[in-house]
């Protein structure tokens, strides 16, 4: 089919070798690339309950057919792998030059298995592929590491490094690309470092497969240009994704001091009108015009692109309420390649941890100096606490024991993103059922609940609306690989991409309801991806590995307005469960029904999946 | 008095956070802006129950607009 190129680049890091994986041709139907063929490759190819860190894990980078061309913010990439931090099927997407450069070097994506004896880095060419010794950027920020390679490579080749933080196998380390992108929030960049490689640096001078690429350039215009006239557009160049902070303080939604309370006394000194009036200026991902990354001098002179995520989680969350403070401390985890919402999350704890007398040292809520501390200490693992930070909240919470369990804000070992959901049952669902851990790229629900339903309600509504967005958020913009933002921020039209679909593959017929299947068959396998590993380790699967942070249940929220002292409910938290469930024909495991990996085409790994596992 | 609060860029654009406004009979939110809102991708929320533009509000009701946003 056209719009691909039928084919991975294998990088053999243990022998320093390079070769090629082509794909069945029907894969572009059925999972059409980036989330889709990366958890197939992973499925079929690494063993069952394989260490994430051992060489027989694989490291999946993967485009799709809308990557890289000439339609709003296309320039996105997937980064997947079987997850340190949780055990489980772990992925993020990236903006990266690397996208495009790929695709025109002639391949769909990248698989790096093994591992290299010392530090490496690989630079690809079209076919031409070198190993190279990395020792000179080993030990080596982010910011700097790039900045070797442009020099080395040109500012027009793509890449994707890790910091270090990956080196040191931070379990919560990302892929970083673009001198501000980072990827695979679940330890991807761990991953890349258990295999020495420190950065891919790609080139190619090929061409985009596409069927009819006048078409669809031209329809690529028409969306630059609607994205342009989109009556928010100059809104959102103010302020790009932390417009969103005031609405959550409204809606006491924030996460503050680890959590604990919804709404945030300084939440003024870093919302969107305070970005906006400190921006230097704006940068984002290749063929973007809405560039999400905004930047400001931060308080030791750096340029520090925040968004609402990194602001949320390095603010409000640590209890530091200064913009340009916030700013140091993410630019620090993204020199290091640290996950900034991990990160903050883990700091949250950490700082719970030290009121209650468990952290054994002092570090108190907005204490802007220790939390620079202790990030270096995480992303060098440099003494015992930092390591022990660098292994994220469920590890933290399993050492600790007693009360901690509390304290740490995740979902199958994956910090929740930066939205408080102890009094939005829908938003916990999201999170309790997103494919990687609590993330809030698949699912982001708490306006349509407040809006649309009951706000206190478990109603099947809200599992019904969590599904149409993991459909349309975690299948379609996942798969494509192309970014969200435009649809969902600006109200681009969901049915383009379809259209897009038929005239870079020249497959007639694509349409959204096609696109869902492709969406349900990605998430079922996925799915199946957890229980395998799960079971292979000897690990309980069960209903529960779908459920949201403790606190949400357990604590009331505080200074939450009407909803202090609010809170999940276990029992009606199951009926909502049950209802998601019902709507995926999985059964009451959380686990896909025999007849629902039939109707997805997934005999074979069903039948591989009953080897572990009895199926309904 | 109705409460009527905005969020996030609205505030920029009608020139404040939040007021009180008196009203004789119950009225349309739609009625009670005196300035221009986009029409369309806006959240209305009265006393913390879905509404929009044409929900007719009473004194005590508190309104809450805001932009619609995508979550990231």
């Amino acid at each position: 089919m056209n719009g691909y190129n039928g084919k991975f680049l294998v990088l053999d890091m243990s022998k320093k070798e390079a070769s090629e994986f082509t794909y069945p041709e029907e894969w572009q139907r059925t999972f059409i690339g980036g989330r889709g063929f990366a958890v197939k490759i992973l499925w079929d190819n690494v063993p069952p309950g394989t260490d994430p860190y051992s060489e027989d894990n694989w490291l999946v980078f993967s485009i799709g057919p809308l990557s890289g061309l000439s339609l709003p913010s296309s320039s996105k990439m997937i980064v997947a792998a079987k997850s340190p931090l949780t055990g489980g099927y772990g992925d993020g997407n990236l903006g990266t030059r690397a996208s495009p450069q790929l695709k025109k070097a002639g391949y769909d994506g990248i698989i790096v298995k093994g591992k290299a004896e010392s530090p490496t880095y690989v630079v690809i060419e079209n076919d031409k592929v070198e190993f190279h010794d990395a020792k000179d950027i080993w030990g080596k920020g982010t910011y700097d590491t790039e900045k070797y390679l442009i020099e080395k490579y040109g500012k027009k080749a793509g890449f994707l490094s890790i910091g270090q933080a990956g080196e040191n196998l931070v379990r919560y380390a990302t892929v970083r690309s673009q001198e501000g992108r980072s990827g695979g929030r679940p330890g991807m960049g761990a991953v890349m470092g258990s295999k020495m490689l420190k950065s891919i640096v790609v080139k190619g001078t090929g061409k985009f497969p596409q069927a009819e690429p006048k078409e669809a350039l031209k329809l690529g215009s028409e969306g630059y240009n609607m994205v342009k006239n989109a009556p928010n557009y100059d809104h959102w160049m103010g302020q790009g994704t932390t417009m969103i902070l005031d609405f959550l303080q409204e809606s006491s939604t924030l996460p503050v001091r680890n959590f604990s309370a919804g709404t945030y006394e300084l939440a003024a000194k870093v919302d969107g009108s305070e970005l906006e009036r400190t921006k230097i200026e704006q940068i984002g991902c290749p063929r973007c015009n809405m560039q999400c990354g905004i930047v400001i001098k931060d308080a030791e002179g750096n340029n520090s692109e925040l968004d609402y995520e990194n602001i949320g989680m390095l603010g409000p969350n640590i209890g530091i309420g200064d913009l340009p403070r916030v700013g140091v401390l993410n630019y620090m985890a993204d020199d290091y390649g640290l996950d900034t919402i991990s990160t903050g999350s883990v700091l949250g704890m950490a700082a719970e941890a030290s009121e209650n007398g468990v952290l054994g040292e002092t570090y108190s809520w907005g204490d802007f100096e220790k939390s620079k501390d202790l990030i270096t200490r995480i992303a060098t693992r440099a003494d015992n606490i930092g390591s022990l930070l660098a292994e994220g909240t469920m590890r933290m919470a399993q050492k600790w024991g007693g009360d901690a369990s509390k304290w740490a804000i995740n979902v199958k070992g994956l910090e929740a993103s930066a939205y408080n959901a102890a009094t939005v049952p829908g938003m916990a669902l999201s999170f309790g059922t997103s494919p990687i851990g609590a993330h809030h790229k698949d699912a982001w629900v708490i306006q349509w609940e407040i809006q649309f339903s009951e706000r206190d309600a478990y109603t099947p509504d809200k599992a019904e609306k969590v599904i149409e967005l993991q459909r349309i958020r975690g299948g379609m913009f996942e798969s494509l690989v192309t970014c969200r933002f435009p649809w969902i921020e600006l109200g681009y039209d969901l049915e383009a991409y379809p259209k897009f679909l038929e005239k870079v593959t020249g497959r007639s017929g694509w349409n959204l309801d096609e696109v869902f299947e492709v969406a349900d068959r990605i998430y079922a396998l996925i799915r199946a991806y957890w229980v395998r590993e799960f079971v292979a380790e000897g690990k309980v699967w069960s209903r529960k590995m779908d459920y949201p942070a403790e606190r949400w249940f357990v604590d009331g929220l505080k200074d939450g307005g009407k909803y202090t002292g609010g809170h999940l409910e276990y029992d009606k938290y199951d009926e909502l469960l049950n209802s998601y469930y019902g709507f995926r024909n999985w059964d009451l495991r959380g686990i896909p029904k025999e007849e629902e990996f039939k109707r997805l085409g997934l005999e074979h790994e069903a039948e591989q999946l009953s080897n572990l596992v009895d199926l309904e | 008095m109705v409460t009527i609060r905005l969020v996030s860029y609205l505030e920029k654009m009608a020139g404040f956070r939040e007021k009180e406004i008196k009203i004789e009979e119950p009225t349309r939110v739609r009625d009670l802006i005196a300035f221009d809102l986009p029409d369309e991708r806006l959240m209305v929320v009265v006393d913390d129950i879905g509404g929009d533009l044409d929900t007719v509000v009473d004194n005590d009701s508190r309104v809450v607009i805001s932009p619609i946003f995508g979550g990231g």
